[in-house]
């Protein structure tokens, strides 16, 4: 194996950004940064002279949050608008520069008191922030870096990735390869791997991505180890800064409540920016403990706080805030053509996934059959490491011809599969497969039986029973089992019809059905008898009008 | 996801309407396709591509290309030089006797069965058969056959895996591995050159700091290849050390002194044998180039160079002093024949003189005894005086013997005339 370059994974988020390397095993490893932190935040503060990041940046808001820096991921590549300054209203002023591009307007200060302002695009905070991000990665690994992957939000338009290029550019960090989150995560998930001709591994995947400042949800077809993004919806109505306000909320009516301070009110900004710091630490220990305390040194007029919270008050008060995710993962679904019940694995992704109760309500919206998984390492850190191990795929050699250009190409707009009865299909080749596409099925004659009867159909996802929750109950576990799961995928279009007849010299009851669709939409299908090597084929083709 | 299916799938009796089917029947195509952004992420991705440039007919997918690709990639890997399943070295009693007390003097690539590899095995070869051999011999396993504490030779792998798999460490005792030998030839050897020395450079170059270590070559090597490799080799940066020899100190019991005089002699010693090695490395260097072949080869044509310059010199040399020899001949030759003729110049002027003389003296004799031409048998001694002036005057004028000649002619036919004065006195008139 040719020696190993040295690459990384970078998720630069809106508000935290974490560094992925490869280790001496090939697997991706997230590192801690100076500050012995995992994830950084993508702040950027000026004081004095001084220029801060991360965290020490964070800390800032509350005195100097007029000359700090943050959420500057999201307008690169972006023309001013009001709402953006709207948006950062308390923190570094957002002005309208001269080619129509946001500009932060911070101001330092040296020894002798002069004040200089500092008039800064979000291409060159993001240039900035990235030379200390590889710096921070070169220094723990001791080599320099040679390429990067990184992940970019998957509604990201060409405007915003070409920025984010120009940003690594201008860094001096060779980027590799911008993924979109959602499929980075999927990648950390394992999924699309070992994928071979005998099993597919074909999946449909909901990543459930919820932010700090908003919430992804990605469809993704998952075929034959190609990844397709089927669809993306973003809500801003939920987000981990909305579950800490709820959050921020019960205990600064607890303190107003002992100290008649309402803390809410205009003009305590600071005890506010205080407050919500310290509301993220119990978020995280609620999520790990069933009460957690919120601790805050002279909160307001030098008085300190103290409370406590316990996870059920939080879910009982947060619940609320869950639905509109909900909500719009059901759209998304839908919108892409599936159903809950078509959804193989939700994958969650993002440090506000974790809070449980948020888990159960994503998890109540699909039926058992949907796996929703958080058991690829820490949820905030997922995306970093997917990029990480795209990166050493490359690194390793083990992809050769590696082009970072996405790929459009043709897929199947319905499954297609065996009908077995009017009101069952059994999708061989799934919705969303990129063709060509060639999958093999392997299946059993009825009992005594000599000839079998093949139906190919294009189908349609089954809609969702309204009286699942009665079949649930009605069943024990164990007859659940052992009966056939409801299909989840019903024959709209019958396409061709054949019999193949067996040779009646071997006692074979199974039989290999290919399903072959090239990129004209021809499809084949041929049916063999593995011990005779009988076979019979039926050719669909492609529509006139295609 | 047909995969997760865990039901036999089974297929539905014929309907009806299709228990005559004898040739299958087509009723529909598919639905048109649609097209969307396939993330360029994994491994599969890159067949999928290689996949849509090739348009064969083949009823193949990517996945297809995907299993070929592994099947020949798995192919090359068995191809790979590596360390094999049937390299496996036998455990010989000796070994698995081992004291790990004593783990200073243990082979340690014998004990993790690498004593073939030696100092080649890589760091992925010495992981792969490590944990082959604490498979075999972790103490909880002989624990379960009822044989307890019984962990030496574990102990002694463990020992030997931390010392070959710290860098520092291993080249320590690489420097001293006992199995490897540190003979050079002394240069009497009769047989190849290369043969020789080729094994035992391929064997010092592990030592180098410097890689890539330039090849010994061969007879067709280049001039400067050979050069180089002289001169790296006399300059080579070696890492070979001796820690590994040092004295321990026993117990670390000593104090302070002792510790220090152990440590100052270690010093000493690792000095001393790092000298020796030092030395002996540039010995057979020495040794190489005594009798390598194609060093003979470089000084015989340097001779012949240098050779054919001398002689080209000698040849200049001579024919410049062939030339000169020439023109000095030939100057002496014209010299000398200068000289004879002044010789003969000289001889003519010295017999036109004696002649002239002659004449004079003839012509005194004449004076003399035609009496001075005063007629008189006894002149007077101012007559004589007269007649010797005029002689004088004659003598001063006449230059050539010629003239003389002439004169004493008509002076002397005077006098037979009698009138021998009067000639004079009008001869010298005439002057």
């Amino acid at each position: 194996m040719a020696t190993a370059k040295t690459f990384i994974g970078l998720s630069l988020g809106n508000q935290n950004s974490v560094i992925a390397i490869i280790n001496k095993e090939h697997q991706a490893e997230v590192i801690a940064n100076e500050d012995g932190e995992h994830k950084t935040p993508t702040y950027i503060a000026f004081s004095g002279e001084e220029e801060y990041h991360g965290s020490q940046a964070k800390h800032q808001i509350v005195r100097n949050a007029q000359n700090t820096i943050m959420g500057f991921r999201d307008l690169l590549g972006k023309e001013y608008s009001d709402d953006m300054a709207q948006l950062h209203e308390g923190y570094a002023r957002i002005e309208r520069g001269d080619n129509g591009e946001p500009v932060f307007v911070v101001t330092t200060e040296n020894d002798d008191g002069e004040q200089k302002t500092l008039r800064l695009t979000p291409h060159d905070v993001a240039v900035r922030y990235l030379v200390r991000l590889k710096t921070t990665a070169e220094d723990y690994l001791g080599r320099k870096i040679e390429g990067a992957v990184l992940a970019v939000p998957v509604g990201f338009d060409e405007a915003q990735r070409k920025s984010v290029a120009a940003t690594c550019v201008d860094a001096g960090l060779p980027l590799l390869q911008l993924v979109s989150e959602p499929v980075a995560a999927a990648v950390q998930y394992g999924l699309g791997q070992d994928a071979s001709h005998d099993d597919a591994r074909d999946t449909v995947a909901v990543v459930v991505d919820v932010g700090s400042t908003g919430s992804d949800i990605t469809v993704l077809s998952v075929n034959g180890g190609l990844f397709t993004v089927v669809g993306n919806k973003h809500t801003t109505e939920v987000s981990g800064n909305l579950t800490d306000d709820v959050l921020v909320k019960y205990f600064a009516a607890e303190f107003n409540k002992l100290h008649n301070i309402d803390i809410l009110s205009q003009g305590n900004s600071r005890s506010l920016r205080k407050l919500q710091q310290a509301v993220e630490v119990t978020k995280r220990t609620l999520s790990a403990a069933p009460a957690a305390p919120c601790a805050v040194e002279s909160l307001a007029d030098g008085l300190d706080f103290n409370g406590t919270i316990s996870r059920t008050r939080f879910d009982i008060l947060a619940n609320k805030s869950y639905s509109p995710l909900l909500d719009t993962i059901n759209e998304a679904i839908e919108a892409s053509g599936y159903t809950p019940a078509q959804i193989d694995q939700v994958l969650l992704c993002g440090g506000a996934a974790r809070v449980r109760k948020l888990q159960t309500r994503v998890a109540g919206l699909f039926p058992e059959t949907t796996e929703v998984r958080d058991d690829a390492g820490e949820l905030d850190e997922i995306v970093a490491s997917g990029c990480a191990a795209q990166a050493a795929l490359i690194a390793q050699g083990i992809v050769q011809e590696f082009d970072a250009n996405e790929l459009q190409a043709k897929v199947l707009a319905k499954s297609v599969g065996l009908q077995l009865s009017a009101e069952k299909l059994v999708p061989v080749l799934q919705q969303n497969t990129p063709l060509p596409a060639s999958r093999t099925i392997k299946v059993s004659l009825p009992v005594g039986q000599k000839r079998a009867y093949i139906a190919v159909s294009e189908g349609e996802p089954v809609p969702p029973k309204e009286d699942e929750d009665e079949d649930e109950d009605s069943g024990d576990e164990q007859s659940q089992i052992d009966s056939e799961p409801p299909a989840r995928y019903r024959p709209s279009k019958l396409l061709a019809e054949m019999i193949l007849e067996l040779d009646a010299a071997t006692a074979a009851t199974r039989i290999e059905v290919k399903f072959f669709v090239n990129t004209d939409l021809k499809l084949t299908v041929t049916a063999t008898e593995p011990e005779s090597g009988n076979s019979i084929t039926a050719e669909v083709p492609a529509a006139s009008t295609s | 996801m047909t995969a997760d299916v865990p039901f036999e799938i089974t297929l539905s009796a014929a309907p009806e309407t299709a228990t005559a089917l004898s040739e299958p029947r087509v009723h529909a195509s598919l639905s048109p396709a649609v097209q969307r952004t396939i993330s360029p992420i994994g491994v599969y991705v890159q067949h999928y591509r290689r996949r849509l440039e090739k348009d064969d007919s083949e009823q193949t997918d990517h996945l297809k290309a995907h299993a070929d690709h592994v099947a020949a990639e798995a192919a090359n890997a068995v191809n790979d030089l590596s360390l094999e399943a049937d390299d496996e070295e036998e455990e010989t009693e000796d070994l698995l006797l081992l004291d790990p007390k004593e783990w200073k003097k243990q082979d340690h690539y014998a004990v993790l069965g690498l004593s073939k590899l030696r100092y080649r095995a890589t760091l992925d070869d010495i992981v792969k058969i490590h944990r082959k051999k604490v498979l075999r011999h972790h103490p909880d396993k002989k624990a379960a056959h009822g044989h307890l504490n019984d962990d030496g030779f574990f102990k002694c792998i463990q020992k030997a895996f931390n010392i070959l798999t710290d860098p520092v460490k291993r080249r320590q005792w690489d420097s001293v591995d006992p199995e490897v030998s540190t003979d050079i030839p002394t240069g009497k050897e009769k047989g190849d050159f290369y043969e020789i020395y080729r094994p035992v450079f391929e064997r010092e170059a592990r030592f180098s700091n410097k890689s890539p270590v330039p090849e010994l070559g061969d007879e067709d090597s280049t001039r400067e290849h050979v050069e180089s490799f002289y001169e790296f080799w006399y300059a080579l940066d070696s890492w070979r050390s001796f820690e590994y020899l040092d004295k321990e100190d026993v117990a670390g019991g000593g104090n302070r002194d002792d510790k220090r005089w152990i440590e100052s002699k270690n010093r000493k010693e690792r000095a001393a044998r790092k000298k020796e090695d030092n030395q002996r490395l540039r010995t057979l260097v020495d040794n190489a180039l005594k009798v390598d072949p194609r060093m003979a080869r470089f000084k015989v044509e340097d001779k012949q160079k240098r050779n054919a310059k001398r002689n080209a010199r000698e040849e200049d040399e001579r024919k410049a002093r062939e030339t000169k020899a020439a023109a000095e001949e030939a100057a002496k030759k014209v010299a000398a024949s200068a000289a004879v003729q002044e010789e003969e110049e000289k001889k003519l002027r010295q017999q036109a003189h004696k002649l002239f003389k002659k004449e004079q003296r003839s012509l005194k004799v004449l004076f003399k005894n035609a009496n001075y031409f005063t007629g008189s048998e006894t002149p007077s001694a101012a007559d004589i005086t007269t007649a010797t002036e005029k002689l004088d005057k004659i003598l001063a004028a006449k230059k050539s013997v010629d003239e003389l000649a002439a004169v004493r002619a008509e002076i002397e036919a005077a006098h037979a005339a009698g009138n021998g004065a009067a000639a004079v006195d009008q001869i010298i008139a005439g002057l």
